[in-house]
């Protein structure tokens, strides 16, 4: 689990870009359950020989069987998503069991095969759906159950809420993806790597105050602040960026990120080191020099 | 954690690797019988 290297990286023999302390890893590194996309493709025999000969249950099986491991794969695959999100934070809830949900449809898949298919009695089409249930099970293992990190020892010592942290977590990591789903309609490339060095450095911040709530008192207002500043310009840009590119404003537009991407990583440090920041004096920097350069 | 590609970090390979080839098996099996 610790190799930095991913398969498709072993593969064409390069190495992945190591992600931030807390930055996301691109959704390929989350592997796709294969062998549910070749069981799909064993379905379609009785699916097509029962179309060509009219027999309607074998067609029917087939075409259940299809849909309930597609179906599943992709359910398995959320799941494994949301397993690995929950792997990296410090304190989060339990996921939805999709890969339970994913485990049923695949077990689903298997009675739907005999039992409509080739016309089994229920009773053996639910062994077959309890031996591949089984099967997925082995293969692919259950959700994460329980709560994470909410004993709330750490956040009580802070004087706060585990439910106002997890509230102004949730909150800023969805400025951050707007900000992410933001920079992507960008042209410039050179924007669009600034903007992913913002991103991955305010999931630092997020990081650092996952394991010490603490730091949420410090932090909030500094990340409301940049991270509403951030998204609104980057927004307030990319609407009339073809009109924008080469004339000053653009120069200005970067100027801002590039006080933006300073302060979040002063940010990161302070943190780290357990001071505190003046934010009054950064909230300020950021507003007027978004007043200054007219992005705003 | 990071970097290799995500499967179930709580099953062990065994497990995944017998899973696997118990539902390619399965399902084989079964659509053979349906086909048939």
């Amino acid at each position: 689990m610790s190799e930095p290297t991913s398969e498709f990286a072993r593969r064409i023999g390069s190495r992945m870009a190591e992600p931030g302390p807390g930055g996301s890893v691109p959704m390929w590194s989350v592997s796709h359950p294969i062998v549910l996309h070749i069981a799909t493709f064993f379905a379609v025999g009785p699916l097509v020989t029962g179309l060509m000969f009219g027999q309607i249950g074998k067609a029917l099986g087939g075409l259940g069987a299809i849909v309930a491991l597609q179906a599943a794969a992709w359910l398995i695959r959320r799941g494994r998503i949301a397993e690995r999100e929950y792997a990296e934070r410090t304190i989060t809830r339990a996921p939805p069991p999709r890969k339970l949900a994913g485990i049923a449809l695949v077990g689903l898949a298997a009675f739907s095969l005999s039992a409509l298919g080739d016309g089994q009695p229920v009773i053996l089409g639910l062994v077959a759906a309890g031996l591949m249930g089984f099967a997925a099970w082995l293969a692919y293992g259950a959700d994460p159950r329980a709560d994470k990190g909410l004993d709330a020892k750490l956040a009580d010592r802070a004087g706060l809420k585990t439910e106002v942290v997890l509230a102004a977590l949730e909150e800023a990591r969805g400025k951050v993806r707007a900000i992410e789903a933001q920079a992507r309609g960008l042209h410039s490339r050179e924007l669009k790597e600034r903007l992913a060095r913002i991103t991955r450095s305010a999931e630092a911040v997020l990081a650092q105050i996952e394991k010490d709530p603490g730091d949420l008192r410090r932090a909030r207002r500094f990340l409301v602040t940049y991270l509403d500043g951030t998204r609104d310009v980057v927004s307030g840009y990319r609407a009339q960026q073809q009109d924008l590119a080469d004339t000053p404003l653009a120069d200005n537009f970067r100027h801002v990120l590039e006080t933006v991407e300073r302060v979040f990583e002063e940010q990161r440090e302070i943190l780290k080191r357990n001071e505190s920041l003046d934010l009054e004096v950064q909230i300020e920097v950021l507003k007027t020099q978004l007043e200054r350069e007219g992005v705003h | 954690m990071h970097g290799r590609a995500f499967r179930s970090p709580g099953q062990p390979a065994v497990n995944r690797g017998l899973g696997a080839g118990l539902l390619l098996f399965g399902f084989w099996f079964l659509a053979v019988l349906a086909l048939f």
